[in-house]
Order: C-alpha cells, then sequence, then structure tokens
C-alpha cells in the first residue's frame, strides 16, 4: 500500500474535523494567520499522538484551547501586545450567570449526546451546519456527500435533538426565544 | 442559504440565542475550504511524513473526493457499471476476432473449416500390449480410450495401449475408416 494505516487514518480523521477545528479557533481569536498557526500545531501533535487518541473530537477541542493559550502566551513572552484569553474561554458552565445557565446546560447536553448521532460524521455536520452557519454544499464538500444526504441528515439530527428538550421539558422552543 | 423546515430554524435560533452558534465570515469559510489541503501538507512536513508521491495521491484524493461529493450514488453506480460493461465487451469482440471467430457458427464448424480434408485423411493405429491392432478415430482420451472403428465404438483402457500411431490414408473420401484386429 502506498500509505501506512496511521497516515491514511489521519488522513480522513483531519479531513473530517479540519473544518470544525480551524473555524473554532477563527472565532476565537479573530485573526485568520493566527488561526492557521494554531491549527497547525493543534494537527502536529494530533499526528504525533494519533495512537494514543481514543476520542478524537475531546482531544481536539482540548488541543484546541491549549494551543490558543500556548501560543498567546508564547506572543506576550516575545513582546506582543497581550490578548485576554479568559475571553476566549467557552465553558458552558461559566456562562450566562444571570439566569440562563440552567437551559444551556440543558441545551449543551442535547447536542453533546451521543444518541443524538448515528456516527461521527453526522455530529460533524450538525457542528458545521447548526453551529458554523455553512450552507448545506459547503458542509457536503467538506464531508464527501451529495447536498442531499447532507440536508436529510441534519433534519434527521435536528429531530433527534428537539425530541431530547422535549424529554427534559422543553415543549416549546419559541418560549426560550 | 439554506432552507429549513420550521423546527430546524427554531433550533437554529436556539442556538444563536444561547452562544452556541461560532459562525465566521463567508470570506473565512471559504479560505478553511481552499487551505485544506495546503494546511495538510504543511502539518505533513513538519512531522517528516510527506513525501513527491504522498503529495501526488493528495492531489488525486481531494480532486476525487470533489468531484464524487457532487454525483448521485446510484448515478456514480450506472456510470461505472456502463463504462465496465463497454471495456469489457470491447474486449471481449477484440479477443474473439483475433481467434479467427465469427459470430453465430458453432466450435465444430469453425474445427470443419479449419482442417476439414486432414481429418478425413488421417487414422490412428492402437497397438495394445498384448499385440491386437486397432485402428480408427480416437474420440475420446483418458482412463478410457474410445476409438470409432467401422465396427462401431470400441472402449480400451488407456494402461493396456503400448502405442498409438497416427497414419495417413489414401484420399477417397466414400470410403469407411476400417478396423482391423
Amino acid at each position: 500500500m502506498l500509505l501506512s494505516k496511521k497516515e491514511r487514518e489521519f488522513r480522513k480523521s483531519y479531513s473530517d474535523y479540519y473544518p470544525i477545528i480551524l473555524n473554532s479557533i477563527y472565532y476565537r481569536v479573530k485573526n485568520r494567520e493566527d488561526a492557521e498557526d494554531i491549527c497547525h500545531e493543534v494537527f502536529v501533535n494530533y499526528y504525533r499522538k494519533f495512537d494514543e487518541v481514543r476520542d478524537p473530537r475531546s482531544w481536539l477541542i482540548g488541543a484546541v484551547k491549549f494551543c490558543i493559550s500556548n501560543y498567546y502566551r508564547k506572543r506576550e513572552g516575545a513582546g506582543v501586545a497581550g490578548v485576554d484569553i479568559a475571553d476566549m474561554e467557552d465553558d458552558v458552565h461559566l456562562a450566562f450567570e444571570n439566569g440562563f445557565r440552567d437551559i444551556r446546560i440543558i441545551i449543551h447536553d442535547a447536542i453533546e449526546d451521543p444518541g443524538n448521532y448515528h456516527d461521527e460524521k453526522e455530529r460533524i455536520l450538525f457542528d458545521l451546519i447548526a453551529v458554523n452557519h455553512y450552507t448545506y454544499d459547503q458542509a457536503a464538500e467538506h464531508l464527501g456527500m451529495t447536498r442531499r444526504q447532507a440536508a436529510y441528515r441534519y433534519r434527521q439530527v435536528s429531530r433527534r435533538i428537539l425530541d431530547h428538550l422535549k424529554e427534559r421539558g422543553i415543549n416549546r422552543i419559541e418560549d426560550l426565544l | 442559504m439554506n432552507r429549513h423546515d420550521n423546527e430546524t430554524r427554531l433550533l437554529e435560533e436556539l442556538l444563536d440565542r444561547y452562544r452556541f452558534a461560532r459562525p465566521v465570515p463567508d470570506d473565512v469559510r471559504e479560505e478553511i475550504r481552499s487551505s485544506k489541503k495546503k494546511t495538510l501538507v504543511r502539518v505533513l512536513k513538519t512531522v517528516g511524513a510527506f513525501s513527491a508521491l504522498y503529495g501526488v495521491y493528495l492531489s488525486l484524493y481531494f480532486s476525487l473526493k470533489k468531484l464524487i461529493a457532487g454525483i448521485p450514488f446510484i448515478k456514480f453506480f450506472v456510470s461505472a457499471a456502463t463504462v465496465t460493461a463497454v471495456a469489457y465487451g470491447g474486449f471481449y469482440a477484440a479477443t474473439k476476432r483475433n481467434a479467427g471467430y465469427v459470430p453465430g457458427e458453432s466450435a465444430v464448424k469453425k474445427e470443419e473449416r479449419r482442417q476439414p480434408e486432414e481429418k478425413q485423411l488421417w487414422v490412428d493405429r492402437i497397438t495394445l500390449y498384448n499385440g491386437r491392432i486397432i485402428e480408427g478415430a480416437i474420440i475420446s482420451r483418458g482412463d478410457l480410450y474410445r476409438v470409432r472403428t467401422a465396427g462401431g465404438i470400441v472402449q480400451v483402457p488407456r494402461n493396456r495401449i503400448k502405442m498409438v500411431k497416427p497414419l495417413k490414408l489414401e484420399p477417397d473420401p466414400g470410403a469407411a475408416v476400417p478396423a482391423k484386429r
């Protein structure tokens, strides 16, 4: 074979997660060059630890946070204007202290529940469309599926998440808006 | 822009309202799309896993992924089946043509067409260990030889055959194959 098993699996994993990871980094740092540098660092670390990683999603999200803070700490050390890293945290349990925290936790649990996704591709698809506001065409291209497949699978996932919210007592979404 | 049903739209509004959404501008999204291969190459170079061959492979991989993503599975399958059928049909026709095959002609006719005279001019002389001689046309070989003689079909076990010798006959189309014992 042309590629080793590790290289094949890494390329596949990279291809799936790259858009959501770079999107997530850019959303926090708001700078394209910095985002690409950090993304590069995240995937270099991912390649090196690839054999040990059991849950790529959790590992990559953790690595994003670590690499962002590390990147700016290095730059502060080099005399570049400081950036408030604390602002980049996105911990659901710390946010919206003024009464919305409980609802946010319920929504977060619904989104994170693996039972709402048939496979990891559906999870990435939901992230791309609902969280990152990609179009069906863009998400389909990233995941190597047709637009129709992307739209159908996205609707299925959304329905499962809404059912999950109903089970938790949120019967009318309009009330929360 | 995506067209959603009401429930999906409400879910997206809910995510926006509770700050789960992390949208980026359109141009950044486009940049993310186009930089996918470039960043992968950069990562592989950094870890020392990149080679020229791998570069070619990645170019093919990303091109094919883009191409196939736009084609529904059934169309892709039908196209692949058509191409395979045409290629196989062409190969089969070319092979048969080279072998002198004429459609509709049976294998027997073809054999007759090749050497009609030679078949009639030869006869096999089979000498057995016990001294007997059988003359005729061997119609099957194996553990048991079947020989067509003037008196009918004779079966001879192979282990009793000492020698088989083809004999040339005088060209006499009306003559029957002689049998001599």
